[in-house]
């Protein structure tokens, strides 16, 4: 079926190149027959042609990570993030946030600018990333633990990233 | 006696509606427009057979009716018949190519994979 639903919507696509909501249902037809390359590149194209749609964008970065079994579940997840952007977007412009502007002097410290973000969106980027790309996280996670050591061992700094993980984990509804 | 005369009232549940498309199919039985014209008004008013009935005589009238079609393959979704609409679908695509009606066809095979549901696309003809 998820095939034969692929089929109409590459000819609908052929037929009308620009249906945003075609290729993101093209998108979701190749997810499930784990053509994810594909699918990454219909959703892309989708979120271009319908830049309000965020979550569209979303759906692109995050297709085909094996840490979600159905796309029901990316959606679901896809919400959360996005909830979970548009409050913490408020709390960084508001720069009231201390455990924020803590992260960002450790990470300042520790020369590691991989997780700092400059927009909500590059936010929401890395957010998604270190939630669910397995290899990412493993590679942040060592670099920090190999850069930990110019924080000499500070336990408040320590303890500061642990809170902040713990809170990026409870935005993203884990 | 224009038979999308009366189009913007569409869905507002007026039963003057339907008349005046009864009128017109009176004076121009023929008229496919009328017909489809008709089915959404009587389908606005919850009178699905009707409706159907009504849709199924424009593309009698014409053949791979647009409006009818999409209207139609929709009605029958709605009410779980997919088969059906897929049937009314795959006629329309295989007289004339349409985007949406492959697009609709692509989503009803879809909708048959278990716990998938393609992004709501709303009939774009109306």
């Amino acid at each position: 079926m998820p095939e034969q639903a692929a089929q109409q919507y590459h000819v609908a696509i052929r037929l009308k190149p620009g249906d945003a909501i075609a290729h993101f249902n093209l998108g979701q037809a190749l997810e499930e027959v784990h053509d994810t390359i594909q699918a990454r590149q219909h959703f892309a194209q989708a979120a271009e042609s319908r830049p309000e749609k965020r979550l569209w964008r979303l759906r692109a970065e995050l297709c085909g990570l094996a840490v979600f079994e159905s796309s029901q579940e990316i959606e679901e997840y896809c919400e959360k993030v996005e909830d979970a952007i548009h409050r913490t977007a408020w709390e960084t412009s508001a720069s009231t946030t201390s455990s924020r502007r803590a992260c960002y002097a450790f990470y300042k410290k520790m020369q590691f600018a991989e997780l700092v973000a400059s927009s909500a969106e590059e936010y929401a980027r890395k957010a998604v990333q270190v939630a669910t790309d397995r290899d990412y996280r493993k590679y942040v996670t060592e670099r920090i633990a190999q850069a930990s050591d110019v924080l000499f061992n500070d336990l408040k700094a320590a303890s500061e990233h642990e809170r902040f993980f713990e809170e990026a984990l409870s935005h993203a509804g884990y | 006696m224009k038979a999308n005369g009366s189009e913007q009232r569409l869905g507002d549940g007026d039963s003057l509606t339907v008349t005046s498309f009864r009128r017109a199919l009176d004076i121009c039985p023929g008229y496919a427009d009328a017909f489809a014209n008709l089915g959404m008004a009587q389908a606005a008013q919850g009178q699905k057979e009707a409706a159907e009935a009504s849709f199924r005589r424009a593309m009698d009238v014409q053949p791979g009716h647009h409006d009818a079609t999409a209207r139609l393959a929709a009605l029958l979704g709605e009410q779980s018949r997919d088969a059906e609409a897929r049937q009314v679908l795959e006629a329309a695509v295989a007289a004339a190519p349409c985007a949406d009606f492959h697009a609709e066809l692509g989503s009803l095979l879809f909708r048959a994979c278990p716990s998938r549901q393609p992004s709501s696309t709303t009939w774009r003809s109306g």
